[in-house]
């Protein structure tokens, strides 16, 4: 996995306070709802590449399913990099942000 | 259409020649949308493009509800298993002829909505949606490619006993290559919300109940709706033998 070089610019005093509260590098990794993919199959991705519980891939893919999207993974940029990217070789919709964008 | 059941080792499915001949030519052409070359195809196609498909009776692509357990011992090893593919980072150069080493300038975002949807932005910002595509983009690309043909080749591989057999432990490809087919069709389809998808079904009921289309668009819509049916039913069956696996392995 390559890694990224360039760094969207944020305010200063956002830096600060996300530094302050050690979250300076944190994304997250959204899945999206979509019509094709199966429930089972979005628990089944979720359970097999995130190592979550039945019951909690299960209340992910549930959320996705009702709400639109949900978070399924947190981390620094380039580890959420790899989570979308194994998502859509999943064949799910997923993107990644800054965390609380 | 037999459903995936589990074996020891393999998840094995059952297709009459037209139900695998019709797969095999949806799946070569995905592939071909994601950027294979026709040589490449036509290969994995081999005997399964000269193979006359009219032997099964009046196979039908419809999955209904299969009255299954078949048996279906296990073999042995064949030769070479289709699905058995390199690491990715060389398959997807020797797939693509690209060399992955030579820093890429940052793709378009690709112009056909099915496509789109198979190589789908990672950001709604649009630099880290370019920065993404330009580092991963033709990895995934290959690795579509190379599991859709892989899919063509088991197609190929497993027709004289009219079955599809992936190891267990490679079902992830197989799968991924059921969801991008089934992402075209939905695409061509128009099935964009959870609403059409669910209205696709009560298309197929009433033409099944007897309801003749008006319009040779309308014949093809039938027909790729009935496709995208089977192919639903079908991963629908993996998906479940693969989730009793992780049951039985979580246990």
């Amino acid at each position: 996995m390559p890694t990224f070089s360039a760094r969207a610019s944020v305010p200063l005093e956002e830096v600060d306070l996300a530094e302050q509260l050690g979250l300076a590098d944190a994304w997250v990794t959204i899945v999206w709802n979509d019509p094709v993919n199966l429930m089972s199959y979005v628990t089944y991705v979720f359970r097999s590449y995130f190592g979550y519980s039945q019951d909690e891939a299960e209340r992910l893919m549930l959320q996705v399913h009702h709400e639109g999207k949900a978070v399924v993974s947190t981390g620094n940029r380039e580890k959420m990099e790899v989570d979308v990217q194994a998502m859509h070789s999943y064949g799910l919709w997923a993107t990644m942000q800054r965390s609380g964008e | 259409m037999r459903p995936f059941q589990a074996k020891k080792k393999h998840y094995v499915a059952h297709l009459d020649g037209f139900e695998a001949q019709v797969v095999a030519q949806l799946a070569a052409d995905v592939a071909e949308l994601l950027g294979a070359s026709p040589a490449q195809i036509l290969e994995a196609l081999g005997g399964l493009a000269e193979d006359d498909a009219g032997q099964g009776e009046g196979a039908s692509l419809r999955g209904g509800r299969a009255d299954d357990g078949a048996p279906g011992a296990e073999d042995g090893p064949e030769p070479r298993d289709p699905w058995d593919l390199p690491v990715l980072g060389a398959l997807e150069s020797a797939a693509l002829g690209m060399d992955p080493s030579e820093a890429p300038e940052a793709p378009e975002v690709p112009l056909d909505p099915a496509l789109r949807r198979l190589l789908p932005s990672a950001s709604e910002d649009p630099e880290v949606a370019a920065e993404f595509r330009r580092f991963t983009q033709v990895d995934l690309r290959g690795l579509k490619v190379a599991r859709l043909l892989a899919l063509v080749r088991a197609l190929d591989q497993g027709k004289e006993k009219g079955r599809l057999r992936v190891p267990k432990d490679r079902a992830d490809l197989l799968a991924g290559a059921l969801v991008d087919i089934r992402l075209v069709l939905a695409e061509r389809l128009g099935l964009d919300t959870d609403e059409a998808a669910d209205a696709l079904y009560e298309e197929l009921a009433a033409a099944e109940a007897g309801k003749r289309p008006q319009s040779s668009g309308e014949a093809l819509r039938l027909h790729l709706a009935a496709a995208y049916s089977a192919l639903t039913w079908l991963q629908e069956s993996l998906v479940t033998a693969q989730l009793a696996d992780l049951d039985a392995s979580d246990a």
